[in-house]
């Protein structure tokens, strides 16, 4: 199995570190993982987007057309890569300032309100814990709580592993959205 | 005194050190080079160094240093001494590391590797032979050359508004916190060589233990390059390379 | 230090294969694509640890000229840069090369010509396959698809400078030193004693210890009838690695009818093309030239046998298309390719490229 994630925002909202915690998670549940940045012109006017890849096999290509699982925190990531997922695949988007919702009948579409929650969380720096959640209750991968524990604590330098319990409470909230 | 006497060992005044190679040199007659190669072979073997010393040399007529003196010696692309020096004193710190740099290498085509291994205060040895001009490519200008001096590429005197002037590059090594001792010497006289031997003795020291980057100039001469006899060049050296470059200590803490 | 899987970038994956490895020395100046090597060596301070040297050069000049050095006297020594550093750097290779020794040289490349851009490229295959600095020289060149390779060929290139002491290539695009991939860190291996050293390397000059003969480290002789023996004996060295050490990778060649050709992640992108394409009923193989230098020529002619035609993938304007092309003599149509300004071609672009200028052509 292979299951094939592109995480898109603005820069500033976590996106690079959510993908990393994803990937690391991914790893310490014995996947092959690859975390691709934005390397191209497209990381140009504030947007960023990380391409993860888990699967039990050896992945080829970290640069791709097709996702399984798209994950959209603005409007302009939104519109470019919500026509990139697979058919039968996910689109999680973050309803905040989203004024043209995707229309697509072929796939999965998950909105949340992940903004939202982090208020009542009341700590913004959780918000992309909140999305993780979301995006772990929709893979096809189960990646258990205690691994993504572990990819936290691997992906978090030593002075912020004080920060995992609210981090841990961000990603239960964010599965509870979906 | 017959010849018998004269070789007995108690009437022995001089002979060739024992880390001079007995090869045939090919510096023109008159150049300090051979002078300055024979100081070092002597303070390396005096300072009991022979298993520790390692040079560098240069691109210029000092290219085949290797060759004259017996230890062991690692051959620089032009100007990149200083850094090799670095890499090969760092790595077996026991060692020690001096290089051998001409007026266009110290001063024109490796400054930054020179500047920047002195202020990194490389413990090595840096010994800079400056004859204001390039002999072995045939006589062309050096950052050191004197203003009004005739080379093959100042045919009419070097002038200051086509030329710039004379690099006063040991004036600026002094400046470093890196280097501990700096000193400019010359070895056109008997008086002259024994000094500039214990500058060697003592930058060699330095370098040993730990001290920073020692870099002694010899003013030297080019009779070739120059256009003289070696008689006249050391005179000219006297009374023109002196009043620019003049000689002693600029820096020893 | 223990085997240990890990989660890193290609340009951290170098700094701690190094280490991992015994390497004596690391000397580099700063320029993106790749300063994590120098930044992550700087964190894991081995000098505390393994007693490594790392050392933040004054120049790309300086630097090669330190790993020259370096390696001058035995150790196991080396740098990194991008296309630009690298430049500067063919002076050194060249004389490195011309005093056979052994040194390990990264280059993440990224896009020119000049100053050119810091997005991944593949355009310095030229430079560093056909020469880059001046003289009859040859560098071994690793061209990594993966950071699991960045890691193993740190290893392998060593082994190979010293093998053959000469000069030798990781010559990686920036997407392998910017992701993020599973890696399997090696064991650490102990740096070699200085005994170790004057024992495997009796060329090296370390010091006259027990009043050997001395050393010289040299690229210089004027005497010609002696340059030539010299230049013959690189040259017979050279033979000996095309030998020996040509690397490459075959995916699915076997049954196809067309052939991808192309290095680093651009061959991985390819592969996922070839998924692609076989959906379309397309069945294409992928050869992956791992030594771009030594070139798999034979390899290549022989996978082209029986094909239809062959695609170049490369981010360049087509530069191992020369090599492809002589590997093939003509008996096939050989086409490019690629994108220029540092942006990626997707699977599905190169999918596109196939059937436009191969399929149905």
């Amino acid at each position: 199995m292979k299951e094939e994630i592109i995480i898109a925002g603005f820069g500033g909202q976590g996106v690079l570190s959510m993908g990393k915690i994803l990937a690391y998670s991914g790893l310490m549940d014995d996947k092959e993982v690859t975390w691709m940045p934005a390397y191209g012109p497209e990381q140009r006017g504030g947007t960023a987007n990380v391409t993860v890849i888990l699967s039990d096999e050896k992945i080829s290509s970290p640069v791709l057309d097709q996702y399984d699982i798209v994950v959209a925190l603005n409007q302009q990531s939104l519109d470019k890569f919500g026509p990139k997922v697979k058919k039968g695949g996910t689109l999680l988007y973050d309803t905040n300032g989203i004024h043209n919702h995707p229309k697509r009948d072929d796939i999965r579409i998950c909105p949340v309100d992940a903004m939202g929650a982090t208020l009542e969380i009341g700590n913004s720096k959780a918000y992309n814990m909140v999305v993780m959640g979301a995006l772990l209750q929709t893979m096809r991968y189960k990646l258990p709580m205690e691994n993504v524990v572990k990819g936290l604590k691997k992906s978090l330098p030593e002075r912020h592993h004080h920060l995992i319990p609210l981090n841990e409470q961000a990603i239960r909230k964010g599965e509870s959205l979906i | 005194m017959n010849i018998e006497d004269i070789i007995k060992e108690e009437n022995k005044v001089y002979s060739k050190p024992e880390l001079m190679q007995p090869v045939h040199m090919h510096y023109c007659p008159g150049c300090s080079h051979g002078v300055v190669h024979k100081l070092i072979a002597e303070v390396i073997a005096e300072m009991g160094l022979t298993e520790k010393a390692v040079g560098v040399s240069p691109v210029g007529c000092a290219v085949f240093a290797y060759n004259y003196i017996d230890v062991d010696w690692i051959e620089a692309a032009h100007g990149r001494a200083p850094a090799i020096a670095t890499a090969a004193s760092r790595l077996w710190p026991d060692n020690v590391l001096f290089t051998y740099q001409g007026d266009g290498d110290m001063s024109a085509i490796g400054t930054a590797e020179s500047i920047h291994a002195a202020n990194r205060g490389e413990n090595i040895v840096m010994v800079f032979v400056n004859n204001a001009i390039y002999g072995m490519t045939g006589g062309q200008m050096a950052p050191t050359t004197l203003l009004g001096q005739k080379t093959a590429t100042t045919p009419y005197g070097r002038r200051v508004d086509l030329n710039g002037y004379p690099l006063e590059i040991t004036e600026l090594m002094a400046k470093l916190d890196g280097t501990c001792y700096v000193t400019r010497q010359s070895v056109h006289k008997p008086a002259n060589v024994r000094k500039a031997k214990a500058a060697l003795k003592k930058a060699f020291e330095n370098a040993i233990n730990k001290r920073g980057t020692s870099v002694v100039e010899f003013v030297s001469t080019c009779n070739s390059g120059w256009k003289m006899s070696p008689e006249k060049a050391n005179i000219w050296m006297e009374e023109n390379m002196f009043p620019k470059y003049p000689l002693g200590d600029l820096k020893n803490v | 230090m223990t085997e240990e899987v890990r989660l890193m970038k290609g340009n951290e994956a170098i700094a701690h294969a190094a280490i991992r490895y015994g390497c004596d020395g690391y000397f580099g100046y700063p320029i993106t694509p790749q300063s994590e090597v120098l930044e992550t060596l700087e964190e894991e301070m081995p000098w505390e640890t393994t007693g490594m040297t790392v050392l933040q050069a004054e120049s790309e000049l300086a630097a090669i000229n330190m790993v020259y050095g370096g390696a001058a006297t035995g150790k196991a020594v080396m740098t990194s840069s991008s296309s630009p550093g690298i430049s500067l750097m063919c002076e050194g290779i060249s004389y490195i090369a011309g005093a056979s020794l052994p040194a390990l040289i990264l280059n993440v490349m990224r896009g020119g010509p000049g100053l050119g851009t810091i997005q991944p490229s593949q355009a310095d295959y030229f430079q560093c396959c056909k020469g880059g600095g001046h003289g009859d020289y040859r560098m071994i060149v690793l061209a990594p698809g993966s950071v699991q390779e960045m890691v193993d060929f740190v290893g392998l290139g060593f082994d190979l400078a010293f093998k053959y002491t000469n000069p030798v290539m990781i010559l990686a695009d920036g997407i392998v030193g910017q992701m993020m991939e599973k890696v399997v860190l090696p064991e650490q291996r102990p740096r070699r004693t200085e005994e170790e050293i004057r024992l495997q390397c009796p060329w090296a000059c370390n010091g006259r210890k027990g009043l050997r003969k001395h050393n010289v480290v040299t690229s210089l002789e004027l005497e010609p009838s002696v340059m030539e023996e010299v230049n013959n004996r690189l040259q017979a060295r050279y033979r000996e690695i095309e030998e020996n050490e040509i690397r490459y990778e075959e995916i699915g060649t076997d049954d196809a009818d067309y052939l991808i050709v192309a290095f680093g992640t651009i061959a991985r992108i390819s592969d996922k093309a070839r998924e692609l394409a076989a959906e379309q009923g397309i069945k294409v193989g992928i050869l992956r030239p791992i030594t771009l230098w030594p070139f798999p020529y034979e390899a290549i002619e022989k996978a082209a046998k029986g094909k239809k035609g062959i695609l170049v993938v490369e981010l360049n304007a087509g530069q191992m298309i020369e090599d492809v092309r002589l590997a093939v003599h003509d008996s096939l149509p050989v086409e490019h390719f690629g994108r220029l300004g540092g942006i990626i071609p997707s699977p599905d672009e190169v999918v596109r490229a196939l059937k436009e200028k191969i399929v149905n052509k």
